[in-house]
Formats: C-alpha cells, sequence, structure tokens
C-alpha cells in the first residue's frame, strides 16, 4: 500500500470501534473489531450463551435474536452493524411474572429435547408472532424453515407455536 | 474471518469516492447474508468494507405517479415479500423473494445485494427483468440501464470503478398481464436448481400482445428465453403452441452440471415450468377479465 495518505497505518487500533447497544433493556457499550459478529459480542463479553452458535452460516438458526424486533441470525451480522440497535436474546425474554407464553408453550407441549436449538426457535417464534399472532400451520412451517432441529421432528415445535399463538390471542401476558 | 478495515460513508457521494480510492480492495457490505458467509470461509478477503448502513434514504418502496415504483437498493428482502404494494401489482416479484433464504436471512437480504451479487440464480432477477425493471447506478454520474444488461456473468455485474447500485424502477403493471415465477430447489433453504418466469397479456380477441420468459440458473446470466417469446408473440395460444414454447425454451438454455443438479435435469424443469407457468397465464386471462 502506498501513496494513499490516511490509511497508511492498518493497526491494531485503527480495527477497533466503539458501539452502543441495548441488549435485553441495559444499554451496553463495547469496543468491538469490525470482523467481530453480534453472536461473538453476545456470548463473549456480555456472556449471554443463551445465544447458540451452530453452522455459524445463517443455516440452523440456533443464533437467532431480535434486533429492533425482527428475527435475524446474530451470526451474520457484524456487530459494528448492530450499533444502535436494541437486542433481544433468550435471556431477556422472561419477566418477573414468569416466563414468556412462547417458553410456557414449549415447556407444556414438551417441544424440547436437547436444548440446543431452542433458544433460537423460541426468539424465532416470538418474532413471527409478534407479526402476526394469526399465522397458520403453513405459515408457522414456513416462518421457522429457518430453524433447524434434530431432534424432535418439528411436531411438538409446531404444536408448541400453536399453543403460543393460541396464548397470544386470548392475551395473555406478552 | 480476516480481520479488515471497516468504512461506513453517510452519504451516497461519500460512498462513491470510497469506492472509485479503494477499487479492487474494497466490498460493499448491505446486508451481509451472502458475503459474511463468503468471508467465513475465506472465499473472499476484502482489505476494505464499506457498509451502506448508514446511508440515508437507500430503503424505500415508493409507488410512482404513473403507477410504477421504486425499490432502494437497501430495501430488506422481507419487506418486498411483505409489502401490499408489491402484493398487489407483481404478486411474482413478492413471491420470488420470499422464496429465498429464512425469514432471518430476508430480514437482513436486501434487494440490491441479491442482484449485485451477480448469481445466475439470483432469485430476484427473472421476474424483475420479466417485468421491465430498470437499475438506476449511482456514482459520479447517475446512469440507468435495463436489468437485463445489468449481469455480465457468473458475479460479473456492470458496475464501473466508483459505482454502485442505488435503486430498482419497475414499469407499472400494463393491464390484463399475468406474471408467474416458479422456483425448483433441494430444499427450502438452499438457491434455485432452476427459476423461471413470465409475463404475459392477451387482446381481447385472445392474441398474446406482450410476453417476456426469463431463466434463472441456467446461463452464466438471467437469460431471456427470446425465441420462445417469438412463438407466442401475436398469436392465439393453444396446448400445442405451449408446448412449442416451453421446448423451445429449454433449448434455449445454456445448463451445467453441478451439485444441485445436471444439465439434463435442468433443461426438463426449464421445459417442465414453463409449460406450467404459460398454461396457468392463459388460464387466468380467459378466467379473469
Amino acid at each position: 500500500m502506498s501513496g494513499a495518505g490516511a490509511d497508511k497505518t492498518l493497526t491494531e487500533e485503527a480495527f477497533m470501534h466503539m458501539i452502543k447497544l441495548k441488549v435485553n433493556g441495559y444499554v451496553q457499550e463495547l469496543v468491538v473489531k469490525p470482523h467481530q459478529t453480534l453472536l461473538e459480542v453476545l456470548r463473549g463479553p456480555l456472556e449471554l450463551t443463551g445465544v447458540k452458535e451452530g453452522c455459524g452460516l445463517g443455516e440452523c438458526g440456533a443464533c437467532t435474536v431480535l434486533m429492533d424486533g425482527k428475527p435475524v441470525n446474530s451470526c451474520l451480522v457484524l456487530a459494528l452493524e448492530a450499533d444502535g440497535s436494541e437486542i433481544l436474546t433468550i435471556e431477556g425474554l422472561a419477566r418477573a411474572g414468569g416466563l414468556h407464553y412462547v417458553q410456557k408453550a414449549f415447556v407444556k407441549e414438551g417441544a424440547i429435547q436437547c436444548g440446543f436449538c431452542t433458544p433460537g426457535m423460541v426468539m424465532a417464534t416470538v418474532g413471527l408472532l409478534q407479526e402476526n399472532p394469526n399465522s397458520s400451520q403453513e405459515e408457522i412451517k414456513e416462518g421457522l424453515r429457518g430453524n433447524l432441529c434434530r431432534c424432535t421432528g418439528y411436531v411438538k415445535i409446531i404444536k408448541a407455536v400453536e399453543a403460543a399463538a393460541e396464548m397470544m390471542r386470548e392475551g395473555e401476558q406478552t | 474471518m480476516k480481520s479488515f478495515k471497516y468504512l461506513c460513508p453517510k452519504s451516497v457521494g461519500e460512498l462513491s469516492k470510497i469506492l472509485y480510492r479503494y477499487d479492487g480492495k474494497a466490498r460493499v457490505l448491505a446486508g451481509g447474508t451472502d458475503i459474511l458467509v463468503m468471508m467465513k470461509q475465506g472465499k473472499l478477503q476484502p482489505e476494505y468494507v464499506v457498509s451502506l448502513q448508514a446511508i440515508p434514504n437507500l430503503a424505500y418502496i415508493r409507488e410512482q405517479k404513473n403507477g410504477g415504483i421504486k425499490i432502494g437498493a437497501m430495501t430488506r428482502l422481507r419487506e418486498i415479500e411483505a409489502s401490499s404494494i408489491i402484493q398487489t401489482k407483481y404478486p411474482l416479484l413478492s413471491k420470488a423473494a420470499g422464496w429465498i433464504g429464512s425469514r432471518q436471512v430476508r430480514w437482513r437480504a436486501t434487494c440490491g445485494g441479491n442482484l449485485c451479487n451477480g448469481a445466475p440464480s439470483a432469485d430476484l432477477a427473472p421476474p424483475l427483468i420479466c417485468l421491465g425493471a430498470k437499475v438506476i447506478i449511482g456514482g459520479r454520474a447517475k446512469r440507468t440501464l435495463p436489468l437485463e444488461k445489468f449481469f455480465l456473468g457468473p458475479g460479473q455485474v456492470g458496475l464501473r470503478r466508483g459505482e454502485f447500485l442505488q435503486e430498482l424502477v419497475i414499469p407499472p403493471p400494463l393491464p390484463r398481464t399475468y406474471g408467474i415465477y416458479l422456483k425448483f430447489t433441494r430444499s427450502a433453504m438452499d438457491i434455485a436448481v432452476v427459476g423461471v418466469a413470465a409475463t404475459a397479456s392477451f387482446k381481447e380477441e385472445g392474441e398474446c400482445n406482450h410476453l417476456r420468459i426469463c431463466l434463472g440458473a441456467v446461463a452464466p446470466t438471467p437469460l431471456r428465453a427470446v425465441e420462445a417469446e417469438k412463438i407466442g408473440l401475436g398469436k392465439r395460444w393453444d396446448e400445442e403452441r405451449i408446448l412449442v414454447m416451453a421446448r423451445m425454451a429449454s433449448e434455449e438454455a445454456k445448463p451445467i452440471d453441478d451439485v444441485r443438479g445436471t444439465i439434463y435435469l435442468r433443461r426438463h424443469l426449464v421445459e417442465v415450468f414453463t409449460k406450467r407457468i404459460l398454461s396457468e397465464c392463459l388460464e387466468q386471462a380467459q378466467t379473469k377479465p
């Protein structure tokens, strides 16, 4: 690299950036490197290990979190790109009053086996039902096609989502 | 992932300057659902990553006075899929957007990214080409290009030094025009093995007065099946003619063998899908006034 003025030194310092996130209701200021993903920051410095890393390529959905209310794969978002946004992870879902209704429904229907996909599955479900609490079974299947489960065969998961949708329509806690 | 320098321009002017200056060393980051995967796998190691997210007014779906629409390059695929304007005016486009990846992917992935990757299988390309879409390219001077001319080869698009895709312009839907997109994949999350889109309209007397057929994933770029179109234009269609058109489209395709399918399978799928789509267009024209 020669002659290009301002960028002559690509030192470690040039790679550090300050970001501000609101994670599960709390404002967090962090220093991150450009190549760090949101997932790495959530699991690393913020110790939110409920967010799982499965494939790391946006195929399994285990790392799903809500970013400004929308479900995204946190492994495919640079931490820098999340600057200024609001993040909700599985850890922030339960309130003082108890589990979130989607969590309750997953427990009630036994939609969990090894549990690795569950946080991502639950967050994708919350995103789906917030957008459309009247999702049909087809829409539920489409909405969760980015979340892989290697244990359950999905039947109980879909039942749980339907049960959660019903609770939501009946106006349980949100 | 190998590290890089992250640049975050605040305006299209600044973006253009950065892209001009770091030509060949910089990659534009829109939604990131493709390029971050390639970077993680080491297939792509840019020195500079230029984020579009701080540039205002790149994400929108705007209805025009003439009845067409404009879509900003940073508009997320989920928004295109769920837009009531697009669902009403260009249902094949919202469907194509909805068939890409998962919902999590579609909340990040953008229409600009889908096109600028230059993938022959890009799901938005066949419907947009059938709809006569144009791309507005930003840079030192703005220019307009029919989307069809934008694709140059696998991974290659018609952006010159310092240029970027800024906006899509879709002309108003023609009256009594019917359009369909079909995609064949191995699984829900996979890219297209074959994609076929067509738009057609017919005069009161039954002659076809508009027809576009565009094939995805069967050539180095999305491909208009122009010879098949010639067979259908200006004619009344029957089962026989539709079959001839479908066979011609299949011959026009230039597919390759790869992990997702063979040349034989792809040609066969083009014929089946083209036939199915054209029959459906004709049926819609005959039943819907």
